[in-house]
């Protein structure tokens, strides 16, 4: 029965990364800027959808995971003249030791207290960005020099649209390693039920570590990323309001359900651009935004497209 | 098995096409808004990048009503070298991400020049785009050291930077006798920054720096700060942010029972700024940009302001209609849209405009100091000679 849906599922996904690899060659650069910012907000959701979707645990503070490895690799640059790629195992390990720093003495907690936690370090972690002067305090880090890859200069935004798109291939397959593999179904059991996943013998406190390790690693790879991208980076660009886009995102989109996540950060990031050309409706394009999102969950209130729950 | 329950039911199916639909939908949308506004040849296209929306909405829209105003003067005198000027404003809502979309926009869109820029972080986001692509980019509120310190040969700062601010405020303080001062800033890069440039430029003139608040923005109780400025014994206080959030601390401040002196910085200078605050509000100083109002030959500029779009310009208004008319001027002289060597025409131009004179340094910071000093009394600005 599954070799025809296979090939259906193999058709549509080998369409759509023929649409997507061939597309700056008819875009400008707006439409790639945009749908730049449509993967880059796929990344994040990809990276926070182990932590939400997967474990089922409240992440308030997702931005403070991408300011730290956004930072990591804009000091590297810039303080200490590294070269981007080698900043890339920093990053990813900078974020690892402070999601264990946040995470070990706060899992043991039931969502809601995480959440509160997780939101007041995200906070720590902005106002101390705003305040060290090697993050540059309140000004950030500005002119971060542009990385080379086998040769090319990478600046133009058709670039940023290459190299955004591998890692959300990366970051796909990833997720999906995760998934199907024994950590994921352990993760599964504890969003499920976490009291019967530890009678069953799942060691929670440390799957729950280890899943939002796993998501910080990826929100710190995807900060590296933006941060040369971008070329300039500033607390400003971390705040709570990141942390909720980033969420809403995995929510709106359906928790758990990789293409539901992607769909979701997509939508996020397009529907407010849509409106821009719009007279009068472009400056109130965040207050029609709002009326959707409210429909969407009204309608929807597991998201645009839902993780199926699994059959027994 | 598990594997398998992933792309494979009907609906999921079904859901794939709508999908797959709606990307591509989105795709032509945005392709086709972004190929509709290109320039033709007897057309300059100059690119307003500011915040249109958010809470920056109000100085970003004065912005652009201000570059329009002078685009019609000029282009109702003969526009410039035969060709007029059209402007092609964007919305960066005062934010990184959305500052390089709106510059992508701009750039796409063909412009010539870009003008604008409001919000420091959002300006220095969208700043390496157009300098690689070499566009001339006039910057004409944000005034952060940030900017120049990019070292960007096409990008001008038409606004007095905060070094200028703190020069202006240290004579204020000078001759109100003022002993200990106190600051507050919101801890974004332009509050954080003037307060920064006061914190060292104060007690080189022997005013000691009593305490250094911090005020998050919106943050509905202030209580705190209001008892460690009175516990400092300050007898000054600047208030570096934003004219939303100092309404509430100078309130706050006056309840809590501060009886020292008040100074606001430009970015609280608006008329907004004095219905908030009411009896709160008298005898407020304020470091402020060029008002209009204060300028020579500024009646004139404010009628037809008003006569065009029906309310009163804002503070950078001026600085705003000098931007565009001294890239007119420059392009005039040089005979040329090319950027470089409009570049080097406004690198050396001096113009004497509504905001006062336009002078580079030769790192393209305004070279005199625009600062005015007002003061608050019975519900309206007044001007304070020093």
């Amino acid at each position: 029965m599954g070799f025809e849906n296979k090939r259906t599922k193999f058709a549509v996904l080998a369409a759509l990364f023929v649409l997507a690899a061939v597309l700056p060659l008819f875009l400008d650069n707006y439409t790639l800027n945009v749908l730049w910012n449509a993967m880059f907000y796929m990344l994040l959701a990809l990276g926070l959808n182990i932590i939400v979707g997967y474990t089922g645990l409240c992440d308030l503070g997702y931005a403070a995971k991408f300011a730290i490895g956004a930072y990591t690799t804009g000091i590297l640059i810039k303080t200490f003249g590294w070269n981007f790629w080698l900043t890339l195992p920093v990053s990813a390990l900078v974020s690892a030791l402070a999601a264990c720093v946040i995470g070990a003495p706060t899992l043991k907690l039931r969502s809601d207290y995480l959440a509160i936690v997780t939101l007041g370090f995200a906070e720590i972690v902005r106002i101390s960005a705003r305040n060290l002067d090697i993050t540059g305090s309140a000004s950030g880090i500005n002119a971060i020099e542009r990385p080379y890859f086998f040769g090319i200069h990478l600046t133009k935004i058709s670039h940023w649209y290459y190299v955004f798109f591998a890692l959300v291939i990366v970051f796909i397959i990833i997720s999906k390693r995760i998934r199907y593999s024994r950590f994921g179904r352990a993760l599964a059991f504890i969003r499920e039920d976490e009291d019967a996943a530890q009678a069953m013998g799942v060691n929670t406190t440390l799957f729950k570590l280890y899943a939002y390790i796993a998501g910080a690693v990826l929100g710190g790879i995807t900060g590296s990323f933006y941060a040369v991208k971008m070329t300039s980076i500033s607390p400003g660009s971390f705040d709570f309001t990141q942390s909720a886009n980033i969420l809403l995102a995995v929510i709106l989109g359906g928790m758990g359900k990789i293409p539901g996540v992607i769909v979701g950060a997509a939508f996020f990031a397009i529907f407010p651009e849509l409106f821009r050309d719009v007279p009068f409706v472009g400056n109130m394009r965040m207050l029609f935004f709002g009326l959707l999102l409210i429909v969407v969950m009204i309608n929807r209130p597991q998201g645009l497209w839902p993780e199926k729950p699994v059959k027994r | 098995m598990l594997k398998k329950s992933v792309l494979t039911s009907k609906s999921a199916k079904s859901f794939i096409a709508k999908a797959v639909a709606s990307a591509l939908t989105a795709v032509l949308l945005t392709g086709c808004s972004g190929a509709s506004s290109s320039s033709n040849e007897n057309e300059i296209a100059i690119g307003v990048i500011s915040p249109t929306s958010g809470s920056e909405a109000y100085y970003g829209t004065d912005m652009v009503q201000s570059y329009q105003l002078a685009v019609d003067e000029i282009n109702a005198a003969g526009g410039v070298l035969g060709k007029t000027l059209k402007l092609y404003p964007e919305d960066d809502g005062c934010d990184a991400n959305m500052a390089t979309n709106a510059a992508s926009k701009i750039i796409a869109s063909g412009a010539d020049f870009v003008v604008g820029g409001y919000c420091s972080g959002a300006t220095v986001a969208a700043m390496p785009l157009f300098h690689d692509e070499n566009l001339l980019m006039l910057i004409s509120a944000a005034n952060s050291t940030e900017i120049t310190a990019l070292g960007f040969e096409q990008s001008f700062m038409f606004n007095s930077p905060g070094t200028h601010a703190a020069l202006t405020l240290t004579d204020l303080c000078l001759s109100l006798g003022t002993t200990k001062a106190a600051l507050i800033h919101q801890g974004d890069s332009y509050t954080k920054n003037l307060s920064d440039i006061c914190e060292e430029a104060l007690p080189k003139s022997g005013i000691e720096i009593a305490t250094i608040q911090v005020m998050e923005k919106g943050a509905p109780d202030v209580s705190a700060i209001v008892t460690a400025v009175r516990n400092s014994g300050a007898d000054f206080v600047y208030w570096c942010g934003y004219h939303a959030d100092g309404s509430n601390v100078i309130k706050q401040l006056r309840q809590g029972g501060y009886e020292g002196d008040i100074a606001v910085g430009d970015g609280s200078a608006s008329v907004e700024l004095i219905t908030a605050c009411g009896s709160a509000g008298e005898g407020v100083y304020v470091t402020s940009p060029p008002f209009v109002e204060f300028a020579q030959g500024g009646d004139k500029f404010v009628e037809d302001y008003k006569a065009k779009f029906e309310v009163n310009p804002g503070n950078y208004a001026t600085l705003c209609y000098d931007t565009m008319y001294v890239l007119k001027n420059a392009i005039e002289q040089a005979n040329s849209t090319e950027t470089d060597k409009v570049r080097d025409v406004i690198a050396n131009i001096e113009y004497q405009g509504l905001s006062g004179l336009i002078k580079f340094t030769p790192e393209r910071e305004l070279e005199v100091s625009n600062f005015i000093v007002l003061q608050i009394e019975k519900g309206e600005f007044k001007l304070v000679e020093l």
